[in-house]
């Protein structure tokens, strides 16, 4: 079960694309947000969720105007990348 | 509070009417609302603003979802001098003229005429050798050549003396 925050970040972030006209992401991303609204994530995804977590992590300054904060929080935000570390046993 | 938490609020508030339908559509509904509320000016897809760099002239910070007159653009219409100015002209520019030409001496100007009478006889001429026909031409080909070079001599002298007057 993935925690309530994370969904709120996605959640956040799809009403922020909308409003900016759905141009930031890409369709990986917006796919993404998807299944983690809907609990749909495998091990495999975690895997792929969280190397993009790790690596996109400087996108993400807290605007949300900005295309990195909303592509960001669209794979669940900083609390992803917490809940993911602890499903894959990551120091 | 800003559009966006708004619209997430309203959105919210949606779902929890009806739970099985999907936050995209809850969203879309929201927006809607929140653009019925706020006189039809919808959020979805505004630019902000950006910020100027100081020195360059600031123009009117843009409104979200207010509508902008169109500005008309004044275009610069050239005024048509007066005939009165036209007139003036004219005459001042006789009367440099007649200044011009009354400090050039008689025999610059025969000068000239000489020169000139010289280049509309080898021009004359040298119509004359190109009316022939194709093998008569053929024998005066060297005169021919020599009339040529001396036109553009010659009209090069007449524009020297044109620039020393």
């Amino acid at each position: 079960m993935i925690p309530r925050k994370v969904k709120e970040n996605v959640m956040k972030a799809i009403a922020a694309n909308y409003i900016k006209g759905n141009k930031c992401a890409t369709l990986v991303g917006k796919k993404r947000a998807d299944q983690i609204l809907k609990d749909e994530l495998t091990i495999n995804t975690l895997k792929r969720t969280y190397s993009y977590l790790k690596r996109a992590k400087t996108y993400d300054n807290k605007d949300w105007n900005k295309c990195g904060t909303i592509s960001y929080n669209l794979w669940g935000g900083d609390e992803m990348l917490k809940y993911c570390k602890l499903k894959l046993n990551k120091k | 509070m800003t559009a966006l938490q708004s619209i997430i609020k309203e959105a919210k508030a949606i779902r929890k009417k009806s739970p099985k339908m999907e936050w995209k559509k809850a969203v879309a509904q929201a927006s809607a609302i929140y653009a019925s509320k706020h006189k039809g000016k919808s959020p979805v897809g505004k630019k902000k603003a950006k910020k100027r760099v100081s020195g360059i002239k600031k123009k009117a910070s843009k409104k979200v979802g207010v509508i902008r007159k169109k500005s008309i653009r004044k275009t610069a219409t050239k005024r048509k001098p007066t005939e009165k100015a036209v007139l003036k002209s004219i005459k001042h520019a006789v009367s440099v003229q007649k200044q011009h030409m009354g400090n050039i001496g008689g025999h610059a100007i025969d000068r000239i005429k000489s020169a000139m009478s010289h280049l509309s006889h080898y021009e004359h001429t040298y119509k004359k050798y190109m009316a022939m026909p194709l093998y008569e031409k053929k024998l005066f080909a060297g005169q021919i050549k020599k009339l040529r070079h001396l036109i553009k001599e010659t009209k090069t002298h007449i524009t020297q003396l044109k620039k020393s007057i």
